[in-house]
């Protein structure tokens, strides 16, 4: 249970509409989009502006007490997942667009947006914000930062990190700063830069300026059907080797091609072992011709049926699929578990092989989804979580999976981050001296540890800590320090 | 300061090609403060057994790749080991298919770019100087070019960094694929950092096709406002310009000696970039956009693209001796209202200013010669600093003086005050290199 004493203070702060203490609303912030891993929140508040929050983490600073931020707790490598000690500072009611600068291409938020209300609030004047996770509708710019989310469209556009320019962050000890701003090339270390992608571990952001984009002059998109995901991954390789660089190039399998035209009907061909969307986007001269060539490389590849879509509408529902593959496999499977693992693209026949392999060793079936333009997979572990063991099996699965792809000279995750999840996976990819430069960096934010404590990093560690073998800090030896 | 037998001894442990510098040799002065030793790594080891040993010495050290920029930064604190990068210069790993290369922090950017043309790819980087800068050195001061509207700059284009820390430890960030956040960004910590936390050693990048064709239209105006408003209708429109520079007519002067533009003018360079039949379509498209307001405007000849390019690369290069080099930037959309401004200002205080703009990103260049035989022309820059902050500041900007001749320095702040956030940025600085061993003093606040 949290420290009594300071639930008056922010009461005060953030007012009665802003504070949670009920055991049954807790509970609803027990879990982010990674449902396995719970812990009732000791209190939840919904601050309403950046001084509140300001005045929160004055609190908790002082009373050493951790503090972990939450956007819409879609993230899925429990980021968001509370302390229970601690206090939840939900950025729901922070949710106002503050102001839009068309002409300098830049608009700024309040981290409670809505990723998919950036682009509506600009669409008529013909420009959008381009980072778009398939869970675009719900999940919220602030939490979009913290992960360093991508998309479809990353492959042409980047991630977030290339579209925030400037942050008002929070930091562990109450002080308010304003990182990057309107304009580029700022002199100092690139502070918004190191933010972004840091999983609330350095503060919490109230106030995020992004880059907005003019959308392009033409789109087009194909869905090709393949034999398998081999001969689609070769149209994906020649279509890179031709110098094109499309907006998008999305892979299924066999498997997920079934879930997802039972869930939607977008006309998904469901005896095809692999499925391409391929979207270009830019000056209509350049996409008219390029899709024509995408088209000839993907029959050349052996594609048995390449559709083009004729409209918007024809798009979108293409899109639609893709983008409801995970909750779509609640249609074939009762339970599942999402990986998120990056190889190079080159790795990516060697890869599906060994995913294919450890499936059968484990009698478990593994649907793939995948960015497979930037060869992020993601490999979805099927079972039954009612089956005493399965759980634990497709975890075991999904980490084998893991390795193969720190194997192929690849990354733990592309996307979803470290959280709670991945953060026994670090060691994979990072050795001790690396972990300790990313402590440092920590340490320069939050000395105390109070921000999102015990995530991202394998070990728990204090600031100060030399590298090496491990010995008690001090502080903790004393009684005096605790390591959250 | 460290006692320089120890550092000799140290150094001379630690690393084959080492010399001890002349105390009149000023080949690795830095903005005329000499360095004591300088060294030549040919591997990661030996360059973090080099820092090592300074770093036990209690001594500075100075990283140098090129040398195109070291004329960047305040006057450095202590001067005590020059490490050489050059020759940790190779490709690690290059895999065309991939679109990514591995490369170590020493090689010539002209150097990678030639292997990657073969590959029909490139590192879609173009700052001046790439024959002699290496890309350790374009990392630590964040360069870049025109091509920075179309593909962004040197942040969109690392994915991984290994470092030598200011112990001597060896670190590293992010990885060799395109996708990845698995823990904290560090390459983002390295970029435009001066070296001052850690000696970046190998890079891995993203790589660009390199485009089939190129196009440019070059529109000539009497007035910045004109002008303005063709750049805000290039940029509004869907057409991709890959650079959209703007010259003044001290740098239309360069480009074309035989026109003469008048006082007031300029001139708008528009390129694009990619597949013949849009790059043909785009290039008439622009032309007719910029007609509007222009006095003339016309699609380039082909044969003269690459030397434009070429041109509008070298504008500021900071290693021009008797220059000054003054960055600012501000909102994209008043690029031309500040080139305006800037030239007004620099005209008044005597000079004669060359600038540039990167137009579609906010970014104006002013060159200026340095007259170093005039007496006062130290409080005149000085004066001119001030003042074109100012403007700079006014608009949410920044100014940075990219280069100016030593003698200028201790009248000047090339940084500009202590940004936001600034305090994090000392505890950074703090935590990586506690004892002050890397380039000490010269980075931001004397960080
Ligand atoms: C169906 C589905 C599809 C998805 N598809 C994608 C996808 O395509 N691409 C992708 O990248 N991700 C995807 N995700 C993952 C998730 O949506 C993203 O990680 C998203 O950015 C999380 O946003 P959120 O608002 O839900 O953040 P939360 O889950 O609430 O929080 C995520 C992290 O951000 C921190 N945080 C939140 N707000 C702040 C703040 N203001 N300041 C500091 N830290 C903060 C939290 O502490 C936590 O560590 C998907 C998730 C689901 C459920």
């Amino acid at each position: 249970m949290i420290e009594r004493h300071i639930i008056p203070e922010l009461r005060r702060i953030v007012g009665d509409v802003g504070l949670l203490t009920a055991p049954e609303q807790l509970r609803t912030y027990e879990s982010d989009g990674l449902t396995s891993y719970r812990v009732v929140p000791g209190v939840v508040v919904l601050p309403a502006s950046t001084e509140q929050v300001q005045g929160i983490v004055r609190v908790c600073h002082r009373e050493r007490v951790p503090f972990v931020a939450r956007g819409s707790g879609t993230g899925l490598s429990g980021g968001a997942l509370p302390h229970a000690k601690g206090v939840l500072i939900s950025l729901a009611r922070m949710n106002k667009i503050l102001s839009v600068d068309l002409p300098n291409q830049r608009i700024v938020v309040e981290p409670g947006v809505i990723n998919a209300h950036v682009t509506q609030r600009v669409a008529t004047q013909n420009y959008y914000y381009a980072p778009d996770p398939s869970s675009q509708s719900v999940c919220s710019i602030g939490g979009n930062v913290a992960e360093n989310s991508g998309g479809a469209h990353c492959l042409k556009y980047g991630f977030t990190v290339n579209h925030v320019l400037g942050l008002t962050v929070v930091m562990p000890d109450g002080e308010i700063v304003h990182l990057g701003g309107a304009t580029l090339d700022q002199p100092g270390y690139d502070l918004p830069g190191v933010f972004v992608g840091s999983e609330g571990t350095l503060g919490v952001a109230t106030e995020i300026t992004l880059r907005l984009i003019r959308k392009p002059e033409a789109v087009q998109m194909i869905m090709a059907a393949f034999h398998s995901t081999d001969h689609a991954g070769g149209a994906v390789s020649e279509i890179i080797a031709a110098g094109m660089l499309p907006a998008a190039i999305e892979m299924m399998d066999h498997l997920s091609i079934q879930a997802v035209e039972q869930a939607t009907h977008a006309g998904y061909p469901t005896s095809a072992g692999a499925a391409l969307l391929v979207e270009l986007d830019g000056p209509t001269a350049e996409v008219d011709a390029l899709i024509d060539r995408a088209e000839e490389i993907c029959e050349r590849n052996g594609a048995w049926q390449v559709r083009r879509a004729a409209t918007a509408d024809e798009r979108l529902l293409m899109w639609k699929g893709r983008k409801a593959a995970f909750a779509a496999m609640g249609r074939i499977s009762p339970d599942y578990y999402v990986q998120d693992g990056v190889i190079p693209r080159t790795a990516l026949p060697r890869v599906l092989r060994r995913i294919d392999e450890l499936a059968e060793m484990h009698g478990m079936r593994v649907a793939n989804v995948f960015h497979a333009g930037d060869g992020n997979l993601h490999p979805l572990v099927l079972y039954d979580g009612d089956v005493p063991g399965a759980a634990e099996r497709a975890e075991e699965v999904a980490s084998e999976i893991l390795t193969a792809c720190v194997d192929a000279g690849g990354s733990i995750t592309g996307e979803h981050g470290v959280g709670e999840d991945k953060k026994k996976h670090m060691p994979k990819m990072f050795n001790e001296a690396d972990l300790d430069t990313m402590n440092r960096l920590r340490c320069a934010f939050d000395p105390n540890l109070l921000s999102n404590p015990g995530k991202v990093f394998p070990t728990p560690r204090l600031c100060g800590e030399r590298p090496g073998p491990r010995r008690e800090h001090p502080l903790v030896a004393a009684g005096v320090a605790e390591i959250f | 300061m460290s006692d320089v037998m120890t550092l000799e001894r140290e150094v001379a442990a630690a690393v084959d090609d080492w010399r001890a510098l002349p105390p009149e040799d000023d080949a690795y002065a830095v903005d005329g403060i000499r360095p004591r030793l300088a060294c030549a790594p040919t591997s990661v080891d030996e360059l973090a057994d080099a820092v090592s040993a300074a770093h036990r010495a209690g001594a500075s050290v100075i990283p140098r790749g090129g040398g195109t920029r070291m004329a960047l930064g305040l006057p450095p604190r202590a001067a005590d080991l020059v490490v050489r990068t050059e020759r940790v210069d190779s490709i690690v790993e290059y895999e065309p298919a991939d679109l990514t290369v591995t490369v170590q922090a020493g090689i010539r950017l002209a150097v990678l770019q030639e292997r990657l043309r073969t590959e029909g790819q490139m590192l879609a980087l173009d700052p001046s100087a790439a024959d002699r800068a290496t890309i350790g050195g374009l990392i630590a001061t964040n360069a870049s070019g025109p091509l920075r509207l179309g593909y962004g700059t040197v942040r969109d284009l690392v994915i991984g960094t290994r470092v030598v820390n200011a112990d001597g430890v060896v670190s590293k960030a992010g990885g060799r694929v395109v996708k990845n956040v698995a823990g904290y960004d560090l390459n983002k910590l390295y970029i435009g950092s001066l070296g001052t936390v850690g000696i970046v050693v190998e890079l891995s990048f993203k790589l660009h096709p390199l485009p089939q064709a190129q196009g440019m239209v070059v529109a000539t105006f009497s007035s910045v406002e004109d002008a303005a408003a063709a750049i805000g209708e290039v940029v509004r429109s869907p057409l991709n310009a890959a650079a959209v520079e703007l010259l003044d007519s001290g740098a239309a002067a360069v480009v074309r000696r035989d026109a003469t533009l008048p006082e007031q003018g300029c001139l708008l360079v528009v390129a694009a970039l990619g597949f013949e039949a849009a790059v043909h379509r785009q290039v008439r498209d622009i032309r007719a956009l910029c007609r509007a307001a222009s006095d003339a405007e016309a699609v380039l000849d082909p044969e003269r693209v690459d030397a434009l390019w070429a041109v509008l690369r070298e504008l500021p290069d900071p290693s021009a001796p008797d220059t000054a080099l003054l960055k600012v930037a501000v909102p994209s959309a008043r690029s031309a209202a500040t080139l305006s401004r800037l030239r007004a200002q620099a005209t008044e205080a005597g000079f004669r200013p060359v600038l540039l703009a990167h137009a579609g990103s906010g970014v104006v260049y002013l060159r200026l010669d340095y007259p170093s035989r005039d007496a006062d022309a130290a409080g005149h820059l000085a004066d001119l600093v001030n003042r074109a902050r100012a403007h700079a500041r006014d608009q949410g900007g920044s100014l940075v003086v990219e280069a100016c001749p030593a003698a200028a320095k201790p009248g000047l702040d090339v940084w500009g005050p202590p940004p936001d956030g600034f305090s994090v940025m000392r505890a950074l600085k703090q935590q990586l290199d506690p004892k002050g061993t890397l380039n000490p003093g010269r980075y931001v606040g004397g960080l």
